[in-house]
């Protein structure tokens, strides 16, 4: 999976000679944490005109917060001082020097994220025109398009039921098996996840079935032996720790 | 507490059959037979419950149209389902074009196969439940009667119900969905709000998403948790989006939940989630899979849960609706021995018929050989799914206890249910609403605090002040007794937790009922009620922690502006004890007038910030999930001066606890 797959392209974005105020405003109107800064340009290219998005920084709601902060701290006689939501989006943006590019895959993506404790990567290409190279916006991949990703993964946007078939000592035999089944059985596969705990071995695969129907392809299961947890009536709920 | 039937309800009470709903079958198979209906209609007949020759008990029906279809589904998912209806041409580019069109529309597994003429079937369907729904709701499409007087009440369509059918997508044995279908009709050709009602085991996804941002239709869900069970869907945290925030309510329940545990839940939440909606016309859908035969889902109910399932439907629609209901079959996977009874008692309920004890022997004698050819195929899926196998066929309509071992965990099963349903309560039913039906287990082992600090229903008259406003002089009391509330009217613009005045003068008189909480009203010297402010210990979420206590504020929208709300919790919380409480309000932006006001949600949340502000409460940041979930939310504490060190910092790990309800 690469970050243009999932990051988000329908951006709301701010210039650099926007206030604070205005941001602001942005950021509650459509409920988000992060505005890229951006400057548009627009080139020539084959006698078409087109509009391009470079990217200036970026601006999140702590900075604003911070802004805010700052003038509470101020002291009265600092006159030179404006309040913060006359201030410029320059005044406070962030460089955003950290970025990824539409084709980086998104584990290295996810990893850049976690170690450098940020919300969102502005998602850039490179275009050499006129002897410079300028960096264009094409999009965002924030935390959210991650979880949205791994939910989609799932299979959590169909219909479908969940069987966790167990995998000892991290043999596939049981897997593929209950693939030949269910395929023989014309149930829909719409998600497999076999993740790997400990050791990089997966010992548990949780198969997302499109059916409503799950007893005949149990009955096949148990008579080939296939270990599987569906709903135990044995089994102690999640909810009690 | 049914109002009584103004006519005999005999006349009032319709089925819809036709024959050509029993084409709606996949094969022999797979689990959803049309025979199931053959059984049920038989069993209805031979007990005299029904008869086909009476015109008093039937509503003819008709196909939908395309353009009714449209309403709900896609013109190029219509125009597939047509195309997937007739015979397979020859060619194998049209082989092709078929296998192409019945994957990308759902067609493509076992679940659904695209059936020989059904987009007619189908239709026909719809137009049974849409035809039920019109004909309660007075519509011309439900046929005209000669008097009003013979206009249906209660219709019962048993071939509708087929909740999971997306707008483009074939899903779960359904392919057009009748009840949205229904719904959509009666929402373009009136004003009415519809009140959906899903019993079946599994969660009613499609109708959810075809209404999830549509505040005119609340649907509540009760389904086994989609942990497991197909569709997946189904979260408490589903509540709807957009304007129709608010108004998808989902209760999942555990797997092999029992009768007692579902009686409990659906009791408790059913009457607060109605009030609170105030619906024009009951629409619910009975699907019987929750049984504990059943061959697809882990539920274990009985007839019994059944039954009162049905009959609180019942008692519902009197209560809300002036008795505007349409209930609709759904699954059942138990094709002889449980839905021809389940629905039996359904229509017996409706048409207020008493139900014989024993089944027709005739009946018996049919419809026995039939279930013991498939008994042994239906074992093994019982048992797989975790449920006792099979016994002999029922010779009574009830089921007997004896026949349903207790479910090992009961205890816990249950236990998880409750959270569930607090949760549910909490997210969902306004605070005020929710203080009107106190839970029965959950009396708050202080109740007996107000009682003691104010003598309430004592001799002693509550406190009462004079406030003038420039509408005119309004008088504050506090501690309101039921018998004051009786005298008193709610005023026009008093809706904001049930919607409608006369609704929320029931709830006011419930809460000044409740021992457990303080009512203080501001009404006008003619006796109108203009201004509540209730005041109940916390729910769930805050169990456990001493003098915890809830307030909740409203104003009539026709008295806003005047300074009313200051005045009147400034005066509600001058107690004696005020030091010794932690008081919160929750402000949950989906309750907000906002059009009524005028003002954003934020400028909203601000004002809410405000008013508290004047009494020492202060904004905190909490986990609890009905605040953490929209970000315009509040919750709003103020902590007495005299609270005990260790309760104060009990309630702030409260407000930030994880909530996953584990502590409980």
């Amino acid at each position: 999976m690469i970050v243009s797959e999932i990051m988000t392209s329908k951006l709301v974005t701010v210039t650099a000679d926007d206030t604070l105020s205005r941001a602001a405003n942005l950021l509650r109107q459509f409920q988000i944490h992060q505005l890229p800064v951006v400057r548009h340009a627009h080139t020539k290219e084959q006698g078409m005109q087109k509009s391009l998005l470079l990217l200036e920084g970026l601006l999140t709601s702590q900075d604003i917060d911070l802004a805010m902060a700052l003038e509470k701290q101020s002291s009265s006689s600092d006159v030179i001082r404006r309040p913060w939501h006359e201030q410029r989006v320059v005044e406070v943006m962030h460089r955003a020097t950290i970025r990824v590019t539409p084709t980086t895959s998104v584990a290295a993506a996810a990893q850049v994220l976690v170690e450098r404790g940020l919300n969102c990567l502005p998602v850039v290409e490179y275009e050499y025109t006129e002897h410079e190279t300028q960096t264009v916006l094409v999009g965002l991949l924030t935390r959210s398009d991650l979880l949205i990703a791994l939910a989609r993964s799932m299979g959590a946007f169909e219909p479908g039921m969940q069987l966790i078939i167990t995998l000892p000592l991290g043999d596939l035999t049981p897997l593929a098996q209950t693939l030949l089944l269910a395929k023989q059985l014309h149930v829909q596969v719409r998600s497999i996840m076999a993740t790997p705990l400990e050791g990089g071995i997966p010992h548990a695969a949780i198969l997302r079935l499109g059916t409503i129907n799950p007893a005949p392809l149990l009955v096949r299961l148990q008579e080939a032996k296939i270990e599987y947890t569906f709903a135990d009536p044995l089994e102690e709920g999640n909810i009690h720790a | 507490m049914p109002d009584a039937p103004t006519s005999p309800i005999s006349s009032r009470a319709r089925l819809i059959f036709s024959p050509e709903e029993l084409n709606y079958d996949f094969g022999p198979d797979h689990p959803l037979q049309a025979r199931r209906l053959v059984a049920l209609m038989d069993l209805l007949e031979t007990s005299g419950l029904w008869q086909s020759s009476d015109e008093q008990a039937r509503l003819s029906s008709r196909a939908a149209t395309i353009e009714e279809l449209n309403l709900i589904h896609t013109s190029d998912y219509i125009a597939a389902v047509q195309r997937l209806s007739i015979a397979e041409g020859a060619g194998e580019t049209e082989t092709e074009q078929r296998k192409q069109l019945a994957l990308q529309y759902g067609f493509g597994d076992g679940d659904t196969p695209a059936l020989p003429d059904m987009h007619h079937v189908c239709a026909h369907i719809a137009g049974g439940s849409l035809v039920a729904l019109s004909a309660v709701m007075g519509l011309p499409e439900g046929g005209t009667f000669a008097t009003e007087d013979e206009r249906p009440l209660h219709v019962f369509h048993p071939a509708g119900g087929l909740h999971h059918a997306w707008a483009d997508r074939a899903s779960g044995f359904c392919i057009y969905n009748d009840i949205s279908v229904a719904i959509a009709h009666v929402l373009q050709a009136t004003e009415a709000k519809v009140l959906y009602i899903d019993f079946d085991a599994h969660h009613g996804d499609g109708v959810q998403r075809a209404f999830y941002d549509d505040p005119r239709v609340m649907t509540i869900s009760l389904h086994e948790t989609g942990r497991y069970l197909f569709p997946g869907t189904g979260d408490v945290l589903e509540v709807g989006s957009g304007l129709g925030r608010g108004y998808s309510v989902n209760v999942p329940l555990e797997p092999f939940t029992e009768d007692d545990s579902y009686i409990e839940v659906i009791e408790a939440l059913l009457h607060p989630l109605v009030t609170s909606f105030a619906p024009d016309v009951i629409i619910s859908q009975h699907g019987c899979d929750t049984h504990a035969w059943d061959p697809l889902t882990h539920l274990k109910l009985t007839l019994r849960g059944i039954q009162a399932q049905i009959k609180l439907a019942h008692q519902l629609a009197h209560s809300y609706c002036q008795g505007r209901w349409v209930a609709l079959g759904g699954g059942g996977y138990d094709l002889f021995r449980v839905v021809p009874r389940a629905w039996s008692m359904l229509w017996a309920e409706m048409s207020e018929q008493a139900l014989p004890i024993n089944l027709p022997e005739e009946w018996i004698a049919r419809w026995r050989p039939e279930w013991l050819a498939v008994e042994e195929q239906e074992v093994a899926a019982q048992q797989v799914m975790g449920k006792i196998s099979a016994l002999d066929f029922p010779t009574i309509f009830q089921d007997r206890p004896e026949d349903f071992p207790e479910q090992p965990r009961r205890l816990s099963i249950s236990r998880s249910n409750r959270h569930t349903m607090g949760l549910v309560r909490h997210m969902l039913v306004p605070p005020s609403v929710r203080q009107a039906f106190p839970s029965a287990q959950r009396r708050s082992p202080l109740a007996g605090l107000i009682d003691l600090l104010h003598l309430r229903g004592s001799a002693t008259p509550s406190r009462s002040k004079t406030l003038e406003t420039k509408k005119g002089p309004l008088l504050l009391r506090d501690f309101c007794p039921p018998s004051l509330v009786e005298r008193l009217v709610a005023d026009s613009g008093l809706q904001a937790f049930a919607r409608l005045p006369e609704r929320e003068h029931q709830l006011l008189l419930g809460i000044a009922r409740n021992p457990d909480c303080a009512l203080t009203l501001a009404h006008t010297p003619t006796g109108a009620i203009v201004g509540e402010v209730t005041l109940a210990p916390g729910d769930v979420w805050w169990e456990g922690i001493e003098n915890v206590y809830e307030v909740a504020i409203e104003v009539s929208s026709n008295w806003r502006g005047l300074g009313i709300a200051h005045s009147l919790l400034a005066f509600a919380l001058e107690l004696d004890a005020l030091e010794d409480m932690i008081l919160f309000a929750m402000g949950l932006s989906w309750h907000w007038d906002i059009e009524g006001i005028g003002l954003s949600v934020y400028r909203y949340r601000e004002l809410i910030a405000r008013l508290f502000a004047s009494q020492g409460f202060v904004e905190y940041p909490t986990t609890e999930p009905n605040i953490s979930m929209e970000p315009a939310n509040v919750l709003l504490a103020r902590i007495g001066s005299r609270v005990d060190q260790r309760v104060v910092s009990q309630f702030y790990s409260r407000m930030m606890s994880s909530p996953n309800l584990a502590r409980l």
